[in-house]
């Protein structure tokens, strides 16, 4: 009897390994739409290297993947982009472990980070491990960015309650929905990667109240430094530069602080931080489609040629000018 | 001493190991006797204390003050030790009143605004071994047993995969097992104590956990179905949860060779609140059968309907120090005896209403459970007794607005109703709630369930609260 416990036991953890691979690898909705995403960017990459020039990578969040269009990017500036990034949920970790798989020699890494992000430990999510082994495998190891985390690799071996009921309710619900836009109606990916939702809300509030964004600046996680040090390293082994840039949202001014402490934080780490004067808050409620973080199609192109202009002309944020923010009465 | 987590299976499995192997290497039977007992014991107390130092000692004291009062009590002559066993009671009774009573005596009964005990953690298991022990205390005096010695009584008191959330024990149950305790390598009760195991993490990580997430904690607004969907999710929830660690603390002593009594026999397969109370939390609701109930007088005085709402009372305070919780014994007594008058007219309800009828109670009830905020409570309670709350609109945007929630409710409690019903077919088959789900088959899909659909945000065992 104890025998054939044993047996249903190692079977039983087998069958879940294939099952949660095959299902990470084939069937997640989200996993399948960025999937697509990123082969839309490999081929606009290849459509744009050149020998001895070098490119942008953005990564980061769908704040990064609904915003930057390196088309226009292209177009307008002469700026070579490619946009890497997939979904916040991912985690900061996982984005900029996928943002990695497209880093060459003399590129650079422009990574997105919220001043409010939660997700920069050492744990990542479920689906953010995933993903990330169904793009690059055991790659991942070599950079320590995600995997060997114990945690993490746990991911890889079980698999999470949530993906399969949420999956189950949108093929009740929604069958035509891939992630939680349907391709056809609502949105599609453009020819350089960027994904433009159709939805429009009138009026978009904050996700986050201003109080509990303000408790939460990634200057308060120890967490940041320790993720900037091996991104740094990883980019350094591929022969890359890295800057940071804190998106744009679709709310008030009095994020501006959160956003000048953060910028300072990151600055005394040694990186560069794009100089964005709005301090990472845009009250433009038509620049934004159905979330405060993704833009419409008119507010991308808008945003992607600001951020193109100051890649352009390096433009980076000052401990002085961040001091003077900070310091200014409100 | 949770069965989830890594901690305690590390610390378990290999101290199991070499008790097994000084078991085997000391040839005389006495010596050996002597070696497992005592690391078992030491295992248990070192188990304890991974929780915090402040909770051994709180278990140390109760334990050690019972057994050298009983010893006591014991030479005394028979008035004389019923009011050193009053006396007992009421000092075994002081650091669970201190912990889990004194902030909600003195701010919301006496009313005074002292904050001095409204941030004292409740020390792990408090409640389940003081119960035992002033149980071991009555049984010892009142019908004048022996005293075991201080080994036996020890590991009666903190054996581990019980100490901290039951079942709690009596003296005639465990102590003669702990006493005869011969640990000998048997492969039928370690599969036997494995199935158990693997049930009662199914039930935990899969149900109870999941439920947990599906869960909108503190709702306050006027969605009927949310409230609902809220009762319904933590009536599962509590079951499983609290019956995966039974299953699980049996699993584990069955593989040691000890059976410990099932605290839970499938009540939401029961058609009347009697049946219910019955198998939910069996050995609570016989601990406080036999010392406040039958100590009233039970059914036979003319109070009876007092002497069960009473019981409950007691129940609900056991449970939590808050109104919720006198609320939620009060209206389970009520309920009790409605069924009980009802009964008593002769009339019965076909099993499949009645079965509907006693789930809407429980699911009702539960409410008064899981809210400890009052204003949130009685606001929900206006919502679910408010018509105009059951708007086919609000349940679209229940479902999404809160996808990942609705959708974990929809399937958990779907997966819930399916365990009820092969529950209700093994009961029908074997004369047993769980049997159909204690074979190598039905353990090796829990496992690949407990793989795939282990919830990411686990949550503690609902009991060590209490």
């Amino acid at each position: 009897m104890l025998k054939k416990v044993l047996i249903y036991l190692i079977v039983s953890l087998l069958l879940s390994l294939f099952i949660n691979r095959t299902y990470e690898h084939h069937l997640r909705p989200d996993s399948l739409f960025f999937s697509d995403c990123l082969s839309t960017s490999r081929q606009w990459e290849t459509k744009i290297r050149r020998q001895g020039e070098p490119c942008y990578v953005f990564a980061g969040g769908s704040e990064v993947r609904m915003s930057i269009e390196p088309l226009s990017m292209l177009k307008e500036h002469g700026i070579r982009a490619i946009n890497a990034a997939t979904q916040a949920g991912n985690g900061t970790r996982c984005n900029i472990q996928i943002a990695l798989d497209f880093l060459q020699k003399g590129d650079t890494l422009v990574l997105s980070m919220f001043p409010d992000v939660t997700s920069i430990g050492e744990n990542s999510s479920h689906g953010g491990v995933n993903f990330c082994y169904t793009q690059q495998g055991s790659k991942m190891f070599a950079d320590g960015i995600v995997l060997p985390n114990a945690y993490n690799i746990s991911h890889l071996l079980f698999g999470d309650s949530s993906c399969y009921s949420t999956h189950i309710l949108r093929i009740l619900t929604r069958p035509r929905c891939i992630y939680r836009y349907s391709c056809k109606e609502n949105a599609r990916i453009s020819e350089s990667g960027r994904v433009e939702v159709f939805i429009r809300k009138t009026h978009i509030s904050p996700s986050k109240s201003p109080q509990e964004i303000k408790k939460t600046p990634i200057t308060h996680f120890s967490g940041i430094a320790s993720l900037i040090e091996q991104t740094k390293r990883a980019c350094h082994t591929r022969g890359a530069n890295l800057i940071v840039y804190l998106p744009r949202h679709c709310r008030s001014s009095i994020f501006r602080q959160t956003y000048a402490q953060t910028a300072l934080y990151l600055t005394k780490l040694g990186i560069p931080v794009l100089r964005d004067p709005h301090l990472g808050t845009w009250e433009n409620n038509d620049a934004y489609s159905d979330t405060p973080q993704h833009m419409s199609i008119q507010g991308g192109q808008v945003y992607s040629a600001y951020i193109a202009q100051l890649l352009k002309n390096k433009d980076y944020w000052t401990q002085e000018e961040l001091l003077h923010i900070i310091h200014a009465p409100q | 001493m949770d069965f989830t987590t890594c901690t305690f299976w590390l610390i378990m499995l290999p101290s199991m190991a070499v008790i097994y192997l000084v078991n085997r290497l000391e040839e005389r039977s006495i010596r050996r006797a002597r070696y497992t007992k005592s690391c078992l014991l030491l295992l248990s107390l070192t188990l304890l204390y991974t929780a915090s130092a402040e909770t051994l000692f709180i278990f140390l004291f109760v334990t050690i003050l019972a057994y050298f009062g009983c010893i006591c009590a014991r030479k005394t002559e028979n008035i004389k030790r019923k009011t050193i066993l009053i006396f007992l009671i009421i000092i075994l009774l002081i650091p669970l009143t201190y912990y889990k009573y004194a902030n909600f005596i003195i701010r919301d009964v006496i009313g005074l605004p002292w904050d001095t005990f409204r941030d004292l953690v409740i020390p792990i298991g408090i409640s389940f071994y003081t119960f035992q022990t002033i149980a071991f205390c009555i049984d010892t005096l009142k019908r004048n047993q022996e005293i075991p010695t201080f080994i036996d009584y020890m590991n009666f008191c903190s054996f581990f995969p019980q100490i901290v959330a039951g079942p709690i024990e009596r003296r005639d149950s465990l102590l003669p097992q702990v006493t005869n305790l011969h640990l000998k390598w048997d492969s039928s009760n370690t599969a036997q104590g494995i199935f158990y195991i693997i049930l009662g993490l199914f039930f935990k990580m899969v149900l109870g956990d999941n439920l947990a997430t599906a869960m909108h904690i503190g709702y306050d607004g006027h969605n009927a179905f949310q409230v609902w969907g809220n009762n319904i999710a933590f009536g599962f929830r509590i079951y499983f949860d609290f019956a995966g660690y039974g299953l699980t603390a049996y699993g584990i002593a069955k593989a040691l060779g000890i059976n410990i009594t099932l605290n839970f026999m499938s009540p939401y397969t029961c058609c009347n609140v009697t049946d219910f109370w019955r198998k939910w939390h069996i050995s609570l609701t016989t601990w406080f059968r036999d010392y406040i109930y039958f100590a009233l007088g039970g059914s036979r005085t003319r109070f009876w309907f007092f002497n069960i709402v009473f019981m409950f009372l007691i129940s609900g305070i056991w449970h939590g120090a808050g109104w919720n919780f006198i609320i939620w014994g009060t209206l389970a007594g009520v309920t009790m005896v409605i069924h009980r008058i009802y009964r008593q007219s002769g009339r019965t309800l076909p099993s499949l209403i009645g079965w509907g009828i006693t789930i809407c109670t429980m699911m009702f009830i539960w409410m008064f459970f899981y809210e400890t905020n009052m204003s949130i409570v009685y606001s929900n309670l206006l919502t679910i007794l408010s018509p105009s709350a059951y708007d086919a609109g609000d349940f679209i945007s229940l479902m999404q607005n809160n996808a990942t929630q609705g959708s974990h409710l929809i399937v958990f409690c779907f997966l819930s109703l399916v365990i009820i019903l092969l529950e209700y077919i093994s009961i029908k088959k074997y004369g047993h709630p769980y049997q159909i789900l204690l074979n190598p088959a039905a353990c090796g899909c829990m496992l690949l369930l407990i793989f795939m659909l282990h919830s990411q945000k686990q949550s503690q065992f609902i009991y060590f609260a209490f």
